[in-house]
């Protein structure tokens, strides 16, 4: 198990060197540069010149890409060129913790609506309850977040007025800085329906599959040898049933990890929340190559991080699956 | 006799010759082109037809009346053709795996509400220019984000173009993008899953490894670079999704490696077959059923992901109408105008549902451990 893990770390290296190197020529082959314009104004070809020499882009592309990886090694991701005076790492640590936060909660909240729906879908099988479920299941999947979010700030913000519509972490930056939320009633009004509209799909989707995967492990032997012995059948489900239907639950949590992300660049610019997503989108269009690079790095080692999770998660919901 | 009958119109020598269940198909069918071509006609708008109409207008008219044209032929030869194998081995009719398949999905209400959803969603995209009312540019800035009305059924935007036209056409892109990009998923993802299955070994690791990559990059960012550096043309789009979803690779490959070990492969390989005919012969119609449902299912995700990059005023430009484009437009005015954003809104979650709901029964029908 140690052993696959370290191997697991290495490989990711080659991997992360790829998407870097990647993302650093596709970067710099977008056409125009960071210091082509000031505001409206177009710049003044020698400024411009100095400006690129003192940022080194007039150095070839391969000793900028070895200069960047270099200092990213020490942590150390480049000042931002359109942000004047800030660093990428003073972006990444305002924004990364909200979009963190955004992405943790909408997983829970997709793991709590989504298990116990599906597991009841799969106990009531082929009743109006499973029907419903199921119905209600395909609906939530095929609901876009950029149709959600509108239709629930519509409804609950601006007909009902129960939750802010945007402004998170806008108005009350210190309450919102640090890592773990205080969990007030400020933060949740304002994470609530970003929180629902990121998380609903994938609740859905969590629902199908642990409805399917259950109604399988329902039919196994050791599950009748559970119920011979008189065990209530809530153990039954929850400690015999449940563990063993999570797999292919656990499997789609990595692709799904990856959709969080992506749907964090649209749930935050539906709902004006100022996280690494909105930066990231502003920064193509700014060609701000250091904050591309650097949010880009951000989000492929949390991918990463991720699938090795999702992998490490069989070993441990199903003890028969070993890694050497 | 049959086939004079079927020549007047398919289906009748189907009734004549005792298939009841194929000929309601092929009537059910024609009678849903004749109508198609019976609007297209009374509106003027057959390509051989219309007069004064801009060259933009113009080209759309003719891909339309081509298209049903083809439809209406293609309908009279396939009934023709079904009747002739229909009399050539009549002991065979209704017992193949595929009979069982379409029996099982007419009982499944699921699938025919997805089905229905998308033969309507294909109907207007093909045959946008029939349907809608007007040119979907045509502006009107005395009429801006006008509530929905009589005269404008979903309303205007805030160019007072008319919501539902737009609607109408925005089908193509979302279609059209979602489909070619699915079909390229399926081709590269086929070829890589057959290569790793096949060859095992030294090529299987490069291709795992490689999809390794694929899945542990962000998409949307990729997808996003890629369009700044290439622009947002349809085909860019079109590349962009197809290189990323390679999810069919994975499917391909494990049916490969659990098929190539069973007995009647090792059989097929000592009478000599080729590798490329133990392939498509033997191998592929293992994979086809999880193939289908997947094909179905990600053109569903095809569609919300090219809505998403529109949305971010990343994909399909500005005139052209586009569902997500039309959800980004919304955005500034939504306090004001919901009309804007609740009909293309609409219409996404209704054709990605189509399509969902419909893998989500084939998954079933298809399945073939459930007699």
């Amino acid at each position: 198990m140690g052993k696959y893990i370290i191997r697991r770390f290495l490989w990711a290296i080659p991997v992360l060197l790829a998407i870097i190197t990647a993302t650093f020529l596709l970067a710099h082959s977008i056409p125009g540069g960071p210091f082509d314009y000031a505001g409206e104004k177009q710049l003044p070809e020698s400024v411009r010149q100095n400006l690129m020499r003192k940022y080194r882009l007039d150095e070839p592309i391969y000793v900028q890409l070895g200069l960047w990886i270099w200092d990213a090694l020490r942590f150390d991701f480049g000042p931002s060129y359109y942000s004047r005076g800030q660093t990428v790492n003073d972006i990444l640590r305002r924004t990364f913790p909200i979009s963190a936060q955004l992405g943790i909660l909408s997983l829970l909240l997709a793991l709590l609506i989504g298990i116990p729906a599906g597991t009841i879908a799969a106990v009531k099988q082929n009743t109006p309850l499973d029907y419903t479920a199921t119905f209600v299941a395909i609906l939530g999947v095929s609901i876009p977040n950029m149709v959600l979010g509108p239709l629930l700030i519509w409804i609950f913000s601006v007909h009902l007025g129960w939750f802010p519509a945007a402004r998170w972490g806008v108005d009350y930056t210190q309450l919102y800085l640090g890592f773990f939320p205080p969990l007030t009633h400020k933060f949740w009004s304002h994470a609530f329906l970003p929180m629902i509209t990121l998380g609903t799909a994938y609740s859905a989707s969590i629902a199908r599959l642990t409805r399917a995967s259950l109604l399988q492990v329902i039919r196994e032997d050791y599950m009748r040898t559970a119920k011979a012995k008189g065990l209530h059948g809530f153990r039954v489900i929850v400690v015999h049933g449940l563990r063993n239907s999570l797999i292919p639950v656990a499997t789609v949590l990595g692709p799904m990890f990856a959709g969080i992300v992506t749907g964090s660049l649209i749930v935050e610019r539906i709902f004006g929340i100022p996280g690494m997503g909105r930066y990231f989108v502003d920064s193509i269009t700014n060609r701000d190559y250091p904050v591309i690079l650097g949010t880009t790095l951000v989000y492929s080692v949390l991918l990463v991080l991720g699938n090795l999770l999702v992998d490490l998660s069989y070993a441990w919901l199903d003890p028969r699956i070993r890694y050497d | 006799m049959r086939y004079a009958l079927s020549l007047i119109l398919p289906g009748l020598g189907h009734i004549f010759a005792g298939f009841y269940g194929r000929a309601a198909i092929f009537l059910g069918a024609t009678l849903l082109n004749g109508g198609v071509l019976g609007l297209a006609v009374a509106r003027g708008r057959l390509v051989w037809l219309a007069q004064g109409v801009s060259a933009r207008m113009y080209k759309s008219y003719w891909f339309s009346s081509v298209i049903l044209v083809a439809l209406l032929g293609l309908l009279w030869l396939g009934a023709l053709w079904d009747l002739y194998r229909l009399g050539r081995r009549p002991e065979q009719v209704g017992q193949s795996y595929w009979n069982l398949v379409g029996r099982r999905f007419r009982k499944d209400p699921k699938g025919l509400l997805g089905a229905g959803i998308i033969l309507v969603m294909l109907y207007l995209a093909l045959f946008a220019p029939f349907f809608a009312r007007d040119d979907p540019l045509k502006m009107d800035l005395y009429n801006v984000r006008s509530p929905p009305s009589a005269e404008h059924p979903f309303g205007t935007d805030h160019f007072g173009r008319d919501i539902l036209d737009r609607v109408i056409y925005g089908s193509r892109t979302a279609l059209g993008i979602g489909a070619v990009a699915t079909l390229l998923n399926m081709v590269l993802g086929g070829v890589l899953g057959l290569l790793g299955g096949f060859y095992r070994g030294a090529t299987d690791a490069v291709i795992m490894r490689f999809l390794e990559i694929i899945n542990s990059i962000p998409f949307l960012l990729f997808a996003l670079l890629a369009v700044s550096i290439f622009g947002s043309s349809i085909p860019i789009l079109i590349i962009v999704l197809g290189i990323f979803g390679l999810q069919p690779a994975r499917i391909i490959r494990s049916e490969v490696l659990s098929v190539r070990e069973e007995d009647y492969i090792l059989a097929a390989k000592a009478l000599g077959v080729g590798t490329w005919r133990l392939i498509f012969r033997h191998v592929f119609p293992n994979a086809i059923a999880s193939l289908l449902v997947t094909t179905t299912m990600s053109i569903g995700v095809n569609i919300i992901v090219v809505a998403g990059l529109s949305y971010l005023g990343f994909g399909v430009k500005p005139p052209t109408p586009d569902w997500g484009a039309m959800l980004g437009d919304a955005q500034e005015f939504f306090r004001t105008a919901w009309w804007m954003a609740v009909f293309p809104g609409l219409f996404i979650m209704i054709t990605v549902f189509g399509f969902n709901i419909l893998g989500d029964s084939l998954r079933d029908v298809m399945d073939p451990r459930l007699k």
